[in-house]
């Protein structure tokens, strides 16, 4: 009698043989010991190689060299520059002086290297924060012009007590006692702030003339929303892109960086995180 | 912080964090990572065996779904989805090493004959079974290697694994069966410790089957 071959036991056992030959197997198996016994060890090896499977914990310094590649596209993809990367790092300090405004975010990372790896990448961003001291940050309202509170109000429902452009600008000291703006005491919720239209650093740097005397890009930003009613210090709220049903929009600031720097304009986005959104040189 | 669609345990789901990642949070896709970290890990480690180029592996299928999270339209798990990027880095890596060192195809079957051979238990190396399995495992051919991997070691079902791999169940069931049927010659040994181990236990001729299944 010729015995199966062990690949044709092993597909008897998994079910994959054609009907005929699976047949054949079986009628075999039932009178021979030797393949019964092949097929047992054949049974027994899912339940080996599950044992032998056991990996250990991935080497803290190979997990190191994964999370920093992630950590760099992250970079790569955001192309944070100086005054936002400084800003993200005071972002939280900011939030934890106001549990109320941050709407109680007492959640612990779930993964402790999680933290780890945050501190290094503020740390490494810290130089930043000379740069975002010497900026000039101008946060731009716009007062009555874009969208009713209402519909405002449909788009924003939802979105939560997030951290307010103020507290992301407070650390800063640079607001003068005159940069008020309506909402600026409380966090204001994405519902009651003015929604900025796609395309305001383009039309900002179109309306940008630096041979004009006087002409100051506060003065462009202002005209490019069609309003003279910019503010510093007021807080707008920004239409995430690309973000279907994460509801409406959430808040944000523009920055303004001197004329010295390669990049002088920055849309931010303050929630979920502190973030980029857009950024362009201004007024060449 | 907020979120909008807070699970009852409170930690934001994984679909959660790959969409925060695709609307550019800049951390999502990290903790997405940390989550399943080990889980991926094991199985880059078990199917490449070298820890290094298991890292490199899972380095660059972390880089490629960063990258790609945006064309996930969740039609599987965020985690069958990434460990399908994962065990393609995987493929990826073993053929380009294939390229660079121009060795015959792990599933020639001269070389699979020689790779078939039962280690050779030295007393004072005491080879472990643990040891064994792994080695054996080894000598598999790539497919049938991460078929195992997947289905026998991490304890995936064959659907899963099928999605994983990109290929039908059957094919899955097929590599599993082909592969088991490949390592009980470098393993019976374990069951069989008198039986001398440069001697191939099974001396049944190969079946004569047509068709390739996988």
């Amino acid at each position: 009698m010729t015995h199966p071959g062990v690949e044709a036991i092993a597909e008897h056992l998994e079910g994959t043989l054609d009907q005929a030959e699976d047949q054949r197997v079986r009628e075999h198996l039932r009178s021979c010991a030797e393949c019964t016994d092949r097929a047992d060890a054949l049974s027994a090896l899912p339940g080996l190689l599950r044992t032998a499977g056991e990996a250990p914990v991935m080497p803290e310094h190979l997990a190191r060299r994964v999370d920093d590649a992630i950590a760099d596209e992250a970079r790569r993809r955001a192309e944070v520059p100086a005054p936002v990367a400084a800003a993200a790092a005071m972002a939280q300090p900011a939030r934890a002086e106001k549990p109320a405004a941050a709407g109680g975010d007492a959640t612990p990372p779930p993964v402790a290297d999680l933290d780890v790896r945050r501190r290094r990448l503020r740390r490494m961003l810290a130089g930043g924060l000379l740069a975002a001291a010497a900026a000039t940050v101008v946060a731009v309202g716009l007062g009555d012009m874009l969208r009713t509170s209402e519909q405002q109000a449909a788009e924003g429902a939802g979105s939560g007590a997030p951290p307010s452009a103020e507290s992301l600008l407070q650390p800063e000291g640079r607001r003068g006692a005159s940069d008020t703006a309506p909402g600026a005491q409380q966090a204001p919720s994405a519902a009651a702030l003015p929604l900025v239209p796609a395309g305001l650093i383009a039309d900002v740097a179109a309306a940008h003339d630096p041979q004009r005397p006087g002409h100051e890009r506060r003065d462009c930003v202002a005209s490019a929303l069609g309003s003279d009613a910019a503010r510093t210090g007021a807080s707008y709220a920004v239409k995430l892109p690309g973000g279907a049903g994460s509801g409406g929009p959430t808040p944000g600031v523009v920055l303004l960086r001197p004329n010295d720097a390669p990049t002088q304009a920055v849309l931010v986005a303050c929630s979920p995180r502190p973030r980029v959104l857009d950024r362009r040189g201004l007024g060449q | 912080m907020a979120s909008p669609a807070p699970p009852t345990d409170g930690r934001p789901t994984d679909a959660e964090l790959l969409r925060r990642h695709v609307d550019g949070d800049p951390d999502a896709f990290g903790d997405l990572f940390s989550r399943h970290r080990e889980r991926l890990w094991a199985v880059a480690l078990r199917t490449l065996g070298d820890p290094d180029n298991a890292a490199d592996a899972l380095q660059d299928a972390m880089v490629a779904a960063f990258r790609r999270a945006g064309s996930f339209r969740g039609d599987s798990a965020v985690t069958t989805w990434l460990h399908r990027v994962v065990v393609n880095a995987c493929l990826d890596l073993v053929r380009r090493q294939r390229v660079r060192a121009a060795e015959p195809l792990p599933d020639d079957p001269d070389r699979g004959h020689v790779l078939a051979s039962p280690p050779e238990p030295d007393p004072a190396e005491q080879l472990t079974e643990r040891t064994a399995v792994l080695a054996a495992l080894r000598s598999l051919p790539i497919e049938q290697r991460q078929a195992l991997v997947l289905v026998d070691m991490e304890g995936y079902s064959v659907a899963e694994a099928a999605q994983m791999l990109d290929c039908a169940a059957g094919t899955v069931k097929s590599r599993c069966a082909r592969g088991r049927a490949r390592l009980l010659p470098q393993l019976e040994w374990l069951r069989n410790p008198d039986r001398p181990a440069d001697v191939p236990p099974l001396d049944a001729p190969e079946p004569t089957r047509g068709g390739d299944l996988s």
